[in-house]
């Protein structure tokens, strides 16, 4: 379970989210909010990546500001628009993720399988589509043993068989991990059943069913 | 050791490619200007001297303080995130990529420490034999240490204060370093190629002369050939002009802002010529040749530059219209013209194009 307590987080003097007390259990939870609502902020502070006020914890145990590496072994993050170096090929990122995060090697070939990337993934990331490179940071997101995945417009750019095996390894996944999805979609245009849906509005976070 | 290769290949490479202008600058001045014998005496009095010792530390200091900051800044960047897994590695690992990448960032430091450590033997300075081999030591481990705490911490995103804003609006790449910059980033092997096969040239046709059997025009035949060399790079440097920066030239800027901006990538470029020019050139020829010679190449690589506002290089008949420019000016050698008179026609051309002509076409 992840949870959230006084959550604050401002750019210089201005104020862009606030949380009182919030927390995410096992499954899939729907974040979303309109354009610089605060989304990426909070996904990018739940990884341990932004510094903020306030206490982030992984059942109530493993603080982000206390245990940051224990922490940071659990949570995964895929970014919205991600961006690798370009002379590195998704392998080298792979192979260097998974032997930090400590995943077997037969969960990167599976997940290489699972999210079609056989064809390119001994390329450079130079050659990369838009869809590739968020191929790439979904394997990276899904390597080791996370308790939380947070996947920030994981459905832009990858086509429909990918789309379909994303929700899969989902809903696959979501007993033992907590999913954050952000997505501009309404959850009816999704194949995934959501626990919670929760939208940023005015700095908040906001429960929506 | 693949990882310690990722490692090396996204943060130590890519610190000497984007500093490369400056280690070009430091080869051309350790080993165009100096000589082996000034090598070694300058490694014998740092050997011998507490004192000189200590000044080459603080200067050795700055650099690695410079690729400490990199680094910090490589880790952080958006492509990037995904070095912060290190920290996931046992300590014993971590220690081993992140040290041999700092050994490859302090690669000069090393190799130069090394130079100068053999002469500290030679003469038995054991107290400064000492003292450098701490300095590498604590400058390899010290960085280290403090990559690990910064990736075990998130990223920081204070705003930069003014002080930290005024130091990178100062340290900036300004207009006029754009193109050569550019060049020495995305074609330095041809850059390299082009300095070394023309500095040859020009060696060769210094070291060849007799001004008892040869007169002025030896000089300038050499210096047309060696500026005709460059053709390539200065095609570079317009391309970047046109296809990178067209806004700039078409900026309704004053025509002198525009030239100095356009002109200085060029003499930047034949600087290295410049140098190699002045140190080889024989002591017997007057110091009058070797200006107008300066004048007379910078011309030439103006004027070439300047030719690919009006001609295209891409057009079938190109490789034959500098054929026939480069003969042209041959012959005007050959035959006696003085070459600070073609160096005024070569000016007016260059700058009549640069006033009339330069606008680029953005369709």
């Amino acid at each position: 379970m992840l949870s959230i307590s006084d959550y604050s987080k401002s750019y210089g003097h201005e104020p862009v989210l606030n949380i009182r007390k919030q927390h995410f259990r096992n499954g899939c939870h729907l974040i979303q909010g309109s354009n610089g609502s605060g989304k990426t902020t909070l996904f990018k502070s739940i990884a341990g990546l932004l510094k903020f006020d306030g206490e982030i914890a992984l059942d109530e145990k493993l603080s982000v500001k206390h245990n940051p590496v224990k922490y940071r072994l659990h949570v995964n993050y895929c970014e919205a628009e991600p961006v690798f170096p370009p002379f590195l090929t998704a392998h080298d990122l792979a192979s260097f993720v998974a032997t930090a995060k400590k995943a077997p090697r037969k969960q990167i070939e599976d997940l290489i399988d699972t999210l079609n990337m056989g064809s390119f993934i001994h390329q450079p990331v130079k050659t990369y589509s838009s869809g590739m490179l968020k191929k790439t940071s979904l394997l990276l997101g899904f390597l080791g043993q996370p308790r939380v995945i947070l996947l920030d417009e994981p459905f832009t750019t990858i086509d429909a068989d990918t789309l379909k095996s994303l929700s899969e390894l989902i809903t696959y996944n979501e007993k033992e991990c907590t999913f954050l999805v952000s997505t501009h979609q309404t959850p009816d245009q999704l194949p995934l059943i959501f626990r919670g849906t929760y939208y940023i509005e005015n700095n908040a976070l906001c429960s929506g069913s | 050791m693949r990882h310690v290769s990722i490692l090396l290949q996204t943060v130590a490479k890519q610190f000497y490619i984007q500093n490369s202008g400056f280690f070009l600058l430091l080869l051309f001045f350790g080993i165009g200007f100096l000589s082996g014998k000034e090598h070694v005496a300058i490694a014998s009095s740092v050997a011998q001297s507490p004192m000189l010792l200590l000044y080459t530390m603080i200067g050795w200091s700055i650099y690695l303080w410079a690729t400490f900051r990199f680094s910090l800044e490589a880790f952080s960047s958006k492509e990037n995130l995904w070095i912060r897994n290190v920290i996931f590695y046992s300590s014993r690992e971590q220690w081993n990529i992140l040290l041999t990448m700092q050994a490859a960032l302090s690669a000069p430091i090393i190799a130069y420490g090394a130079f100068t450590g053999i002469f500290m033997f030679k003469y038995h300075n054991w107290i400064n034999l000492g003292t450098l081999l701490s300095y590498i030591c604590i400058g390899s481990v010290l960085p280290v240490y403090l990559y690990r705490k910064h990736l075990a911490q998130p990223i920081s995103n204070t705003r930069p204060n003014r002080l930290k804003t005024a130091i990178n609006k100062w340290i900036a790449t300004p207009a006029w370093l754009w193109p050569l910059s550019n060049l020495l980033h995305t074609r330095l092997w041809l850059y390299l190629a082009t300095k070394a096969l023309s500095i040859a040239v020009l060696i060769a046709f210094q070291v060849i002369d007799d001004i008892q059997v040869y007169d002025w025009r030896w000089q300038a035949i050499g210096m047309l050939l060696v500026s005709m060399a460059n053709i390539t790079l200065i095609l570079e440097l317009f391309k970047f002009h046109k296809q990178s920066v067209p806004w700039m030239i078409n900026m309704p800027l004053s025509g002198i802002k525009r030239v100095i901006i356009q002109w200085s990538g060029i003499l930047l470029l034949m600087l290295p010529e410049i140098w190699v020019l002045i140190r080889y050139f024989p002591s017997e020829r007057s110091a009058e040749l070797l200006l107008s010679l300066i004048i007379y190449g910078l011309c030439i690589g103006l004027s070439l530059f300047a030719s690919f506002f009006i001609f295209s290089s891409e057009a079938e008949d190109a490789l034959k219209k500098y054929f026939y420019f480069f003969i042209s000016l041959f012959l005007l050698s050959l035959f006696g013209v003085p070459v600070i008179l073609t160096s005024l026609l070569l000016f007016a051309f260059t700058f009549t194009v640069h006033i009339l002509y330069y606008r680029v076409n953005l369709d």
